[in-house]
């Protein structure tokens, strides 16, 4: 093993594991555990959502993708960045107002029955534990080619820590890695274009026709429809990205960590422009590797394109900046399956324990106890599962999420919202179609059984949701009292978070 | 009277509650389509051997990044503006 590597892993592991420690003394309560107790700033939150939404396949195969196919590579991170449009538009104000420590408690605010409840926490713990597996499962293959250790020993490593840091810092802990990993992404991306710039002497227009020299599809390399071959599918990929992340609850959960609705909406906003910077920067990483590194030593290292960045570093850089690059991975990879592991500690402890199956007649140590158990439990959990789907298809898994995110949580958060017609019956048909129709789509689709030539089913399955709400309210009894409960909850009983001690 | 004047005041709120979220949904409708349909127009109507395909196509996608911070800060200062008028008017959050 590479010592100048191994030197930055430990760095990464100790700091973190500091982190955790001093966040550990700071949660006490449940409050303090679950939404760290409103502590955050709207800033701080921005960065921690930056941290917790840009996964090691952005900044890896966002680059990859890049390099490999020019424009539409960079048209699929923008999918990524406009999702933030929709979420500042339409999610985070409710959010924040309604919820208490879960995506259930919006919900129940309009619908307050337990069986709402109990199917919006089993749809957020499937959609974080369907995406955490195939984040723990990509982030042990990264880990074995980049430093050669066994594929079960990494996953391991990785779930243990972001175990660690969940049982015991709560979400400081995991907000402040978040913050961290941000900090070192935006640096160290920033490190390798000011490198590769000075490398090429900034002469972007020269590294431009450098790339289109080296890449296979020649003057094509700027041109749209080197991934995309199909309309349909391009559109569909874009709705299931720019709504898919409306749906996830580990970044809507980030919205209950701060005092109010204003540091909600800076939180967003913040959040855009740090993604946002950071996929510009990932253009010039992409057109810098195709035209640095030979096209056919990055389809060698790895096909999906990967190892780009890490390649670009080694050209530039040599061993001491891909440590580095190495090391930002790692920090990448634990701040956002702690932010899973997170997210599906919350639905599970708080909606199914202290609602559903105790009626809230447990005390606040019991409270806690428990939300550290399960925390426990779900990172032992995933390790396990993740261990034996080392040969799975990690991006089949990374669509399903969207897909199912896109088509169950978001219609009906909208629907809640913002229809006033809206009733229990059409929010159950709402979840159930959009849960049946992407996963029947998914299945039997292109990433599938290939039946059905569609690798994304958001364009059928989001429209699908929607009808199914539609249809389901126009069916069911109609509740003329919900809505104005649920707006008069929102815009007048919404306490401020209790100030941090 | 006073009651007359209570329902008054609660429709009017309500009433700026719904133009409010009106203006919230219509705008991310605008954006999904601007983000959807103008590639499928770009590919409809104008070929890649016209010399403009290469600027529009581009010009498309950085308009993109502008227009998510753009929409960002609009929605920030939208509803601050909002949250005075209604402060001015003396009313609780």
């Amino acid at each position: 093993m590479n010592v100048t590597y191994f030197i930055f892993f430990i760095v990464i592991v100790i700091g973190t594991l500091v982190i955790t420690h001093w966040a550990a003394e700071r949660s006490k309560t449940a409050h303090q555990f679950y939404v760290a107790a409103g502590s955050l700033s709207g800033m701080q939150n921005g960065m921690a959502i930056a941290g917790d939404f840009i996964s090691a396949a952005s900044f890896l195969g966002i680059t990859g993708l890049v390099a490999f196919y020019g424009y539409d590579g960079f048209l699929y991170a923008t999918g990524f960045l406009m999702s933030y449009v929709i979420l500042s538009l339409l999610i985070v104000e409710p959010i924040h107002r309604l919820g208490t420590y879960s995506v259930a408690d919006v919900i129940a605010a309009r619908f307050p029955s337990n069986k709402m409840r109990a199917v919006v926490a089993i749809s957020g713990i499937c959609i974080s534990v369907l995406y955490m597996i195939p984040q723990l499962v990509a982030s042990g293959l990264l880990i074995r080619l980049l430093l050669g250790v066994d594929f079960k020993i990494a996953v391991c490593v990785i779930g243990i820590l972001m175990t660690v840091y969940v049982v015991f810092g709560g979400m400081l802990a995991t907000s402040w890695v978040q913050i961290i990993k941000t900090v070192l992404l935006m640096g160290g991306t920033l490190l390798v274009v000011f490198i590769v710039l000075s490398w090429v002497e900034w002469d972007f227009v020269g590294l431009m026709n450098e790339a289109i020299q080296q890449s296979p599809y020649g003057t094509s390399y700027f041109q749209p429809g080197n991934l995309f071959k199909h309309p349909i599918e391009k559109v569909s990929l874009i709705l299931t990205l720019i709504l898919g992340t409306s749906g996830l609850p580990h970044i809507l959960l980030r919205f209950l960590t701060v005092k109010n609705t204003k540091q909600a909406r800076l939180s967003a906003m913040s959040a855009s422009w740090i993604i946002g910077l950071f996929y510009l920067m990932t253009l010039i990483l992409g057109i810098g590797t195709i035209a640095l590194v030979e096209s056919e030593v990055l389809l060698q290292a790895d096909a999906s394109g990967n190892l780009a960045a890490l390649l670009l570093a080694e050209v530039v850089g040599g061993d001491f900046l891909i440590a580095f690059v190495m090391a930002v991975a790692f920090a990448t990879i634990i701040a956002v399956v702690t932010g899973l592991v997170f997210a599906a500690t919350s639905s599970f402890a708080h909606d199914i324990y202290f609602y559903l199956w105790k009626q809230k007649r447990v005390d606040e140590k019991k409270q806690l106890q428990i939300a550290r158990m399960v925390a426990g439990m779900i990172g032992i959990l995933s390790i396990l599962i993740s261990m034996k789907m080392e040969t799975s298809n990690v991006a089949f898994l990374v669509s399903l999420t969207f897909a199912i995110a896109a088509s169950t949580l978001f219609p009906l958060l909208v629907l809640t919202f913002y229809w006033e017609r809206y009733n229990a019956v059409g929010a159950y048909t709402t979840i159930i179609t959009g849960f049946i129709v992407s996963l029947t789509l998914v299945v039997i689709g292109s990433e599938g059984y290939g039946l059905v030539q569609l690798a994304n089913p958001g364009i059928l399955s989001i429209p699908a949701s929607f009808a199914g709400g539609v249809i389901g309210t126009i069916t069911g009894k109609k509740d003329e009292h919900s809505y104005q409960h649920l707006l008069r909850k929102m815009y007048s009983e919404k306490q401020e978070a209790a100030p941090y001690d | 009277m006073l009651k007359n004047n209570k329902n008054e005041t609660a429709s009017s709120k309500v009433a700026e509650i719904k133009k409010k979220h009106r203006k919230l949904v219509s705008t991310a409708v605008i954006t999904i389509l601007f983000l959807v349909i103008i590639p499928l127009l770009l590919v409809a109507f104008i070929t890649e051997v016209n010399r403009f395909f290469f600027f529009l196509a581009w010009g498309h996608i950085f308009l993109l990044f502008i227009l998510a911070w753009g929409v960002g800060i609009w929605h920030y200062f939208f509803i601050r503006s909002l949250e005075q008028s209604r402060d001015n008017r003396g009313e609780r959050p």
